[in-house]
């Protein structure tokens, strides 16, 4: 009886135990984030062992006067944060002939959250700024080709602030209001015809 | 005419216009020289402010008139409480027929981009409190328009045209600027 009794506690007991590891290792097991949050407006390709899909990102045209899109192959994100990350490293590096890139070469992102109400914050290293030669217009490309090819591709994002070196910026050169997320403005996309003037 | 800076100095974009406002200036034009990664891309241009960017609050400012406030010795009187951050709302009628007036005046005298007139959120327009654009006046980085630009020839091109098309808004605008003939 005794002995019942004693293997009946150290059930319990083992039980209790089990109970206890599941509680308190659970939380520290990583959860994938969800799949499809991000219904990007690009179309996905499955094109690969990895996805990938078409987005339209923004480059100054061979005349220089115009930031027109151009559709290119960005890698797939199964969320809306890291599928802007992504958009925006794609539009970082080199510009496709013959265009020419709208922000300054070897300009790095240190990180991309989203707010509440659909701003995306696009945080830039500084080199932006030192490397930027400045000029209304090359800034008005450099800063528009962030916030259109976001708010282009990701219908969820409608506003867009850039930051630089994790704070508020005034500007990037001298010209463009940086204190406000911007909203897309495709109006450089091509040049204004006679009747726009 | 009041010249925020004559000689090689940063002078920070609230300054400038702080310069213009608290001497009342009658127009603000802020003096450029523009960049591009073509080296062929050339012209001046000429923008003035953008609301779209600033939301409800510019449209809230546009629409503010001025508040009867008590003043010492009894009776009101009319003040003007506008934050200058968004003080420039309130001019973008103006300040767009002074891009034109002055593009027509540049295009007289110097070469223009096919952008010639433009819109855009320019920090240094939205606190000026008073009709206002930003010219550039050419592309430095087009080595022949970066000659033009070092040349009084070109030089005093763009200060006639700017002459010219500040008397001719004056003759077409003179009130503008005035409480309440908006």
């Amino acid at each position: 009886m005794v002995r019942r009794m004693a293997l009946g506690s150290l059930v319990v007991l083992v039980i209790l135990a089990l109970v206890w590891m599941v509680a308190a290792i659970a939380p520290r097991i990583p959860v994938r984030s969800v799949p499809a949050a991000a219904s990007p407006a690009a179309s996905v390709t499955p094109s690969g062992p990895e996805r990938k899909i078409k987005a339209t990102l923004y480059y100054i045209s061979e005349d220089g006067l115009s930031l027109p899109g151009v559709q290119r192959e960005v890698p797939f994100a199964d969320s809306i944060a890291e599928q802007a990350r992504r958009i925006v490293e794609a539009q970082l590096t080199a510009a496709p002939p013959p265009y020419a890139p709208a922000v300054p070469g070897g300009t790095t992102l240190r990180a991309l959250f989203i707010g509440q109400r659909g701003e995306a914050f696009v945080d830039l290293a500084g080199d932006v700024r030192t490397k930027h030669p400045g000029g209304a217009l090359y800034e008005l490309f450099t800063i528009y080709s962030i916030v259109n090819a976001l708010t282009v591709n990701l219908p969820a994002i409608t506003r867009v602030q850039i930051l630089i070196d994790g704070k508020e910026a005034d500007t990037l050169a001298g010209h463009v209001d940086l204190r406000h997320p911007l909203q897309k403005n495709l109006k450089w996309t091509e040049l204004p015809t006679d009747t726009d003037k | 005419m009041i010249l925020t800076r004559d000689g090689d100095t940063t002078v920070g974009l609230d300054e400038r216009a702080a310069v213009a406002n608290n001497n009342k200036a009658d127009l603000f034009i802020s003096l450029h020289a523009n960049a591009a990664p073509r080296p062929a891309t050339s012209g001046a241009e000429v923008f003035y402010l953008s609301l779209d960017e600033y939301g409800d609050a510019a449209e809230r400012v546009a629409h503010t008139d001025s508040d009867p406030l008590p003043i010492f010795g009894g009776g009101t009187r009319d003040i003007e409480l506008i934050l200058w951050d968004m003080a420039q709302a309130r001019y973008i009628k103006e300040s767009a027929a002074l891009a034109q007036t002055v593009e027509s005046s540049l295009r007289q005298r110097v070469p223009m981009s096919p952008r010639a007139i433009q819109q855009a959120p320019f920090r240094v327009l939205v606190g000026a409190n008073m009709p206002a654009v930003l010219v550039e006046m050419g592309f430095i980085t087009n080595p022949a328009q970066e000659k033009q630009l070092q040349s009084d020839e070109f030089q005093n091109l763009i200060v006639q045209a700017l002459v010219d098309s500040i008397t001719r808004f004056r003759d077409a605008h003179g009130a503008a600027r005035l409480p309440g003939s908006r």
